[in-house]
């Protein structure tokens, strides 16, 4: 396994094309809008090395018996299911953030079930070649981005329909060596932190849409690929001086549009390439991971939220209001809600015909039905026990002045043994989860990630078995079955 | 003769396991004892789990002579957190005996 350092050190040598804020960035690594985010990924190989993280942060390869980061595991078991939510959890509860990584693992679960179902029905070869691709990821500990979400134009039709076609990504030319692509990918958590790029389709494609049925593996810095990086509220704050007014100075998240500019692809990185009857399954087993993995990280973040609700009632000299209690355990009562969600689709989780497991689909979607929602009320809740100095106190740069400072110092005081930086710096982390970038991890990432909320309910409405409880209820109701 | 602390992933703990590890670990090695982590090859096994869920031991299957810390609780009785590492260190040492 990679040290964080090593980690670090190998997104030095990439030759990244990345543009932010109209200008080409010459080093995103040390870049201080980019780097809290570099952070967020490096902490999955920091806990990774430290026993008391070690059951979770790591795993032993079904492919090679080694100790491996978990991020780079197929699940064996629903043990390996649960303990994936288990280790989101920690992550989110030490970051603060979205720490991105897990789209790859998502991606590469998914992939593997249905490479091997393809070969077994089609006669195919993809999924030894993922499998060479995966040993390559586990022996040299890479962050791998899971790259589904076209930009997709009008929604209202199809793929290959569209008046431009590079709004979902397609082959433009089949070779002997290997596929040409172009188009682009949307959203693309962490890209800029990974090391390799895994594409999938974004729906499920019919026969006309075959040009897009396509998944493969691709270095992130390959020729053709470039980044545009997304802006984040209160972005620019990490170009001031100082820490507090960030709220979390050391982690974050990023997301950015990712086009690929005519993209070579060797065929031995191609997991499928126009097989469009299988690229419906490739889609509902990621989205259904990935739904799964919100269960862990948005806990985690919740975790990290309440206790800054709580700290800020404290230093408000409120925390024996009743009301105050009672919003707390609201607030705990929604997140282990959403964790029970994590771990029941974890622990329903079964074995395909590949040998990894997956989530019980119905489950997951649940799962991520709630936290759609659940992270906007305990938000609402944090910034109701927050209260309005959140959005109101001055800068730090007011705080350390050497006049004002004092003025400052002595009107946001709370309870009397607590230095106002104190209450400013807990007050700064509320509002960065709330409605600063950590926002776009936390709320709106909850919306969208992983699928818009029409997704899952589409997703819940298939796996209804609504006829069995309809015989259920004929049954109670002594109405004859062939009513 | 060989302790192993096997640790739990840590994800919600209610103690603050590092520090309860660091505590037995330093009182066993005056002894003389050799203290490893999450390796089942050891004569006694310290299940330490940061919560009653117990992933330490839950997901393990090994025979040898063990304690088990869930939460605040040894061996699934309750137990003051502040005493955790004294309860622990007495029924290490009856089993040695």
């Amino acid at each position: 396994m990679k040290t964080p350092e090593q980690y670090e050190e190998s997104l030095r040598q990439l030759k990244l094309k990345v543009y932010l804020q109209g200008e080409l960035v010459e080093n995103p690594v040390d870049h201080p809008v980019i780097r809290p985010s570099l952070n967020s990924v490096k902490a999955t190989y920091e806990l990774a090395q430290q026993p008391e993280y070690e059951d979770l942060m790591t795993a032993t390869s079904h492919l090679t018996g080694k100790k491996i980061n978990r991020f780079c595991n197929l699940h064996r078991s629903t043990e390996d299911l649960v303990k994936k939510v288990k280790m989101q959890r920690l992550l989110g509860q030490k970051t603060a953030s979205c720490f991105q990584r897990c789209v790859g693992m998502d991606a590469i679960n998914s992939v593997d079930s249905v490479t091997f179902e393809m070969d077994q029905k089609l006669g195919t070869k993809y999924h030894e070649r993922f499998t060479q691709f995966l040993l390559k990821i586990q022996e040299e500990d890479l962050v791998v981005d899971g790259a589904m979400t076209d930009p997709k134009g009008d929604r209202g039709i199809a793929p290959s329909k569209q008046s431009d076609p590079d709004l979902y990504l397609h082959v433009v030319e089949k070779r002997e060596d290997g596929i040409v692509v172009r188009g682009a990918k949307a959203h693309q958590t962490g890209a800029i932190n990974s090391h390799w790029i895994l594409v999938m389709p974004t729906i499920s494609m019919g026969q006309d849409d075959s040009d897009y049925a396509v998944s493969f593996v691709t270095p992130s810095d390959a020729e053709g690929i470039y980044y545009i990086y997304g802006r984040q509220s209160c972005d620019t704050r990490k170009l001031e001086e100082g820490d507090i007014d960030v709220g979390n100075k050391k982690f974050g998240g990023h997301e950015a549009l990712m086009v690929f500019d005519n993209v070579f692809v060797p065929w031995e990185n191609v997991f499928m390439c126009g097989e469009y009857e299988f690229s419906g399954a490739l889609v509902e087993r990621f989205a259904g991971y990935h739904r799964q993995s919100y269960g862990g990280c948005k806990v985690g973040v919740g975790d990290v939220l309440i206790g800054a609700a709580a700290l800020a009632a404290e230093y408000n000299g409120a925390q024996k209001a009743s009301h105050i209690k009672d919003k707390l355990i609201e607030m705990v009562h929604l997140n282990e809600t959403l964790y029970s969600c994590g771990i029941a689709c974890s622990a329903e989780g079964s074995k395909t015909a590949s040998g990894n497991y997956i989530i019980d689909l119905m489950l997951a979607n649940v799962c991520k039905q709630n936290v759609t929602r659940f992270p906007y009320e305990i938000t609402r809740l944090a910034e109701d026990i927050a209260g309005g100095l959140m959005v109101t106190m001055p800068s730090e740069k007011d705080l350390r002045h050497p006049e004002i400072g004092k003025v400052i110092e002595k009107y946001f005081k709370g309870v009397s043994k607590v230095p106002t930086e104190h209450r400013m710096r807990i007050l700064r982390l509320i509002e960065n989860i709330t409605l600063g970038t950590a926002a776009v991890g936390y709320r709106t990432e909850s919306m969208h990630g992983a699928g818009s909320p029409q997704a899952q309910r589409i997703m819940i409405s298939r796996q209804s078995n609504m006829e069995q409880k309809k015989s259920l209820a004929k049954a109670i109701a002594c109405i004859p079955t062939e009513d | 003769m060989t302790l192993s602390i096997k640790f739990c992933g840590g994800c919600n703990p209610r103690i603050d396991r590092g520090r309860i590890a660091d505590q037995i670990r330093n009182y066993f090695l005056k002894y003389g004892m050799s203290v490893i982590f999450n390796d089942l090859e050891a004569d006694i096994i310290l299940y330490l789990s940061g919560c009653t869920a117990n992933c330490a031991e839950r997901y393990t299957k090994c025979d040898k002579m063990s304690v088990v810390i869930a939460g605040t609780t040894v061996n699934a009785i309750e137990v003051y957190e502040r005493q955790l590492s004294i309860v622990v260190i007495e029924k290490i040492t009856e089993l040695l005996e």
